[in-house]
């Protein structure tokens, strides 16, 4: 069966049922009283959306025990969680569930798709490129060690297992580091998205378990790389979906000099481009998880031009949402600013604008 | 009443017919390939080819939409009593994908009666005119126009002071409509006249004029691209028979938004531009040639604009999908437009840098001076089928619910 640009009933339902939850459990009270707390994010709303609704299984084939759907169904899920902001760890999990299921490491998956297991990757160096440098891998009679630190790591102090990247005498490898391995510790990183925890995470010797081949990084990378833009895309647009709605809203009741600020055609037209780019953030983020899910040609090229265009549009319509709403656009107790601080954030996770703007040029022949 | 041909007996059916009538397209998955230097370098925004060659053009269009009638994929989607197949859409999107593959004259010229007229007809035309108009448009028999602005109003349309006049069975129309593209070539004519002091949006009727009645006098207006694709339309006391009028007295108003509607559905969504306007691969072609594939700048800006010409591409597929599951676009269509219209400025931008003093005078040299069209024909873009302006002030009020300017 083939993914469609409309989702299917199926995948409307799920991220019905996901709204559900996090309108129930996760509402922004919840989320900014999650800032304050140690782990980042509540327990409640990450038993429902990981126990019961099974998000953590999502990409899961059924006999590691997961749900078996795929990139579509992710869409509608990550465009859900952007949409209200969600704290915990999916991103995190579902990404390093990518990395074990690509290098073939089942084993450890089924207590990462019950939930039960917080995973997460940490592959960048301190200026977020993605290489080994910085965490040398040394083996000695089958057994390796890893030593160094990664950076910028999603959920690092509330993971479980961590796939890191680092650095063989072969080439760069991802490895697996089990909940308290020797060596193991992480710190938080005081961060801009207060809704999206970063850390530090290093390693003193620490015992690891080599996924595939020394060297072979790459490939595993490159099906990593793809899925964090897929899921910024959907975030993206889930977000740009929930600034649309917040500032028109806030158009039509808002009066100055006697009129509704929306009759202001510079108000209207600004409230006009927040939509449409809630509107194309949205297809592009799907065309390109359809495009995943069927393996289109175009797949890789679609998700580096989703990243893109869904995260500069999030980017600049954030701020021009902070403008719509005046000075309680920065005010604290208004939940705008959290938005834009995602969307400054998220979009330095995948590299950034310019390299996806050249990562569409290779793909795109040039 | 013969059984409906599975959409694989439809394709394998239409692709032989093509076969047997259109050279094979340079082409292997239907969609042209670019080779630097070969084939012509034509770029164009407005079909606005010269007047000598423009006769052969519209013949070939004519004897194209007459063989496809003929065959039954003139009007795929149409109800068959009006001389339509009366298939599913599926079954027009499938034709036109196999027809991609070989080189046809296309619709150019028809494109405004068949996106916008003709459908106006089918909603609100009267049993008489659906049988009279719908199979002659459609046939390429008669070729139609959109005869809305006029020197004194554009974006207001609402405020256009051509008058029709009740006389007897007939109505006396005079008056003068700007812009008009297509008029020089056109059989008959969608115009919105006033005809009654009642208040605005209710003083306006729609009627059906023959282009070639007497007082009907048609001035090509050279564009700014030195072509001529519009016109000055004058109209001095044109008699129109009472059976041509559009919908009832007074409900003009209400057609000429039907026709704007086709219209933006059309223009977002269009593939158009002749030989690749949007094509990556000529892009490309044209960063090589120039010598500039190594540099890192130039690459990214080339990433930049191919990144926003798929995005267009992609959201007018789910734009597409979403009509298909039934939830067609409403008044947001025009966003698609309004996209379009950015994707020409990028262009014309990155291949002016690209190109530097040889977009500005002709060097003589294949596909470089060409899009100079480009540069000169996207501003018009902007304007035709309401401004960006308009687009945002309807998606403002009909989509986002914002209240009217004050
Ligand atoms: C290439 C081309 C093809 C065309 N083909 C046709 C055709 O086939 N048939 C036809 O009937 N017409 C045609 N037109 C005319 C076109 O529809 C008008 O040019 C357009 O609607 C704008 O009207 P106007 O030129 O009178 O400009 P105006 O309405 O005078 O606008 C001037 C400027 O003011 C702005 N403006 C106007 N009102 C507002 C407002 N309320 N809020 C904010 N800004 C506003 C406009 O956006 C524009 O920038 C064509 C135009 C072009 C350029």
């Amino acid at each position: 069966m083939t993914a469609e640009l409309v989702p299917s009933e199926d995948e409307r339902a799920l991220a019905e049922t996901v709204r559900d939850v996090l309108t129930d459990l996760s509402p922004i009270a919840q989320v900014r009283a999650d800032f304050d707390s140690e782990a980042g994010y509540a327990a409640t709303a990450w038993k429902a959306l990981a126990g019961d609704v099974g998000l953590c299984g999502l990409l899961v084939p059924e006999q590691h025990g997961g749900l078996g759907l795929s990139w579509s169904a992710a869409n509608v899920v990550h465009h859900e969680l952007g949409r209200a902001l969600y704290p915990g760890p999916f991103l995190a999990t579902s990404l390093a569930t990518t990395a074990l299921l690509a290098a073939g490491a089942e084993a450890a998956v089924p207590s990462v798709a019950a939930g039960e297991t917080v995973a997460t990757v940490a592959l960048a160096d301190r200026r977020g490129n993605w290489t080994g440098e910085g965490v040398t891998a040394t083996e000695s009679g089958g057994a390796w060690r890893l030593t160094g630190r990664r950076w910028h790591v999603i959920a690092g102090s509330a993971a479980d297992l961590v796939v890191v990247l680092a650095r063989t005498p072969a080439g760069d490898a991802l490895f697996v580091v089990e909940p308290g391995a020797a060596g193991r510790t992480s710190a938080p990183m005081t961060g801009m998205d207060l809704t999206r925890r970063l850390a530090t995470l290093d390693l003193a010797e620490t015992p690891a378990t080599l996924l595939g081949e020394p060297g072979g990084a790459a490939p595993l990378l490159a099906v990593v790389g793809r899925h964090l833009r897929l899921a910024l895309a959907a975030e993206a647009a889930g977000g740009l979906d929930w600034c649309a709605g917040t500032c028109v809203e806030y158009a039509k009741t808002r009066q100055q000099f006697g009129r509704i600020i929306g009759s202001y055609q510079a108000v209207a037209h600004a409230c006009v481009e927040l939509y449409g780019a809630a509107r194309s953030a949205h297809a592009a983020a799907r065309w390109a998880a359809v495009a995943a899910e069927n393996g289109a040609g175009e797949a890789d090229l679609a998700s580096h031009v989703a990243a893109l265009r869904a995260g500069e549009d999030y980017r600049v319509q954030t701020e021009a949402g902070v403008h719509l709403l005046g000075g309680i656009g920065f005010t604290w107790e208004h939940d705008m600013h959290l938005y834009y601080r995602r969307a400054r954030a998220a979009g330095t996770l995948v590299g950034g604008a310019a390299a996806h703007r050249l990562a569409v040029a290779d793909l795109a022949g040039l | 009443m013969s059984e409906r041909p599975s959409l694989e007996e439809f394709t394998a059916a239409a692709r032989a017919w093509l076969a047997e009538r259109y050279p094979v397209a340079a082409a292997d998955t239907g969609k042209r390939r670019f080779v630097w230097g070969e084939g012509s370098d034509e770029i164009r925004v407005f079909a606005e080819p010269d007047p000598s060659s423009e006769a052969d053009a519209v013949d070939a269009i004519r004897a194209w939409r007459a063989g496809l009638w003929e065959a039954g994929y003139g009007w795929i989607t149409g109800p068959t009593e009006y001389g339509g197949a009366g298939l599913p859409a599926a079954y027009q999107r499938a034709f036109e994908q196999v027809s991609r593959q070989f080189d046809v004259p296309g619709d150019a010229s028809l494109t405004i009666g068949l996106g916008m007229i003709a459908p106006t007809i089918l909603q609100h035309g009267t049993e008489e005119q659906k049988q009279r108009y719908l199979p002659a448009l459609y046939r390429g028999e008669k070729i139609a126009c959109q005869l809305f602005s006029e020197p004194g109003a554009g974006s207001d349309l609402a405020s256009i002071s051509t008058r029709a006049v009740r006389d007897g069975d007939v109505w006396r129309i005079s008056g003068q409509k700007v812009w008009t593209s297509g008029a020089h070539l056109s059989d008959i004519g969608e115009i919105i006249c006033r005809t009654s002091p009642e208040p605005r949006h209710k003083n306006l009727t729609a009627f059906l004029v023959d282009m070639h009645a007497p007082g009907v006098t048609v001035r090509p207006l050279r564009q700014m691209t030195g072509g001529a694709a519009f016109n000055e339309v004058f109209l001095d006391d044109v008699v129109v028979p009472d059976t041509d009028r559009l919908g009832e007295v007074g409900e003009g108003w209400t057609i000429a938004i039907t026709t704007l509607a086709n219209e933006r559905n059309s223009l977002g969504s269009s593939s158009f531009g002749g030989v690749g306007i949007l094509s990556t691969d000529r892009l490309a072609g044209l960063v090589r040639h120039q010598g500039l594939d190594d540099d890192p700048a130039v690459r990214q800006q080339f990433g930049e604009v191919v990144s926003h010409l798929r995005a267009a591409r992609y959201v007018n597929e789910v734009v597409g999908a979403q009509a298909r599951a039934g939830r067609p676009p409403g008044a947001e269509i025009g966003l698609s437009k309004i996209a379009l219209s950015d994707n020409l400025r990028r262009l014309g931008d990155f291949v002016s840098e690209l190109l530097g003093p040889e977009v500005a005078a002709d060097t003589g040299e294949w596909g470089t001076y060409a899009w100079s069209s480009l540069v000169l024909g996207a501003p018009g873009f902007r304007l035709g089928g309401g401004t960006d302006e308009i687009l945002k002030n309807t998606v403002a009020q009909r989509v986002l619910g914002l209240p009217r300017p004050s």
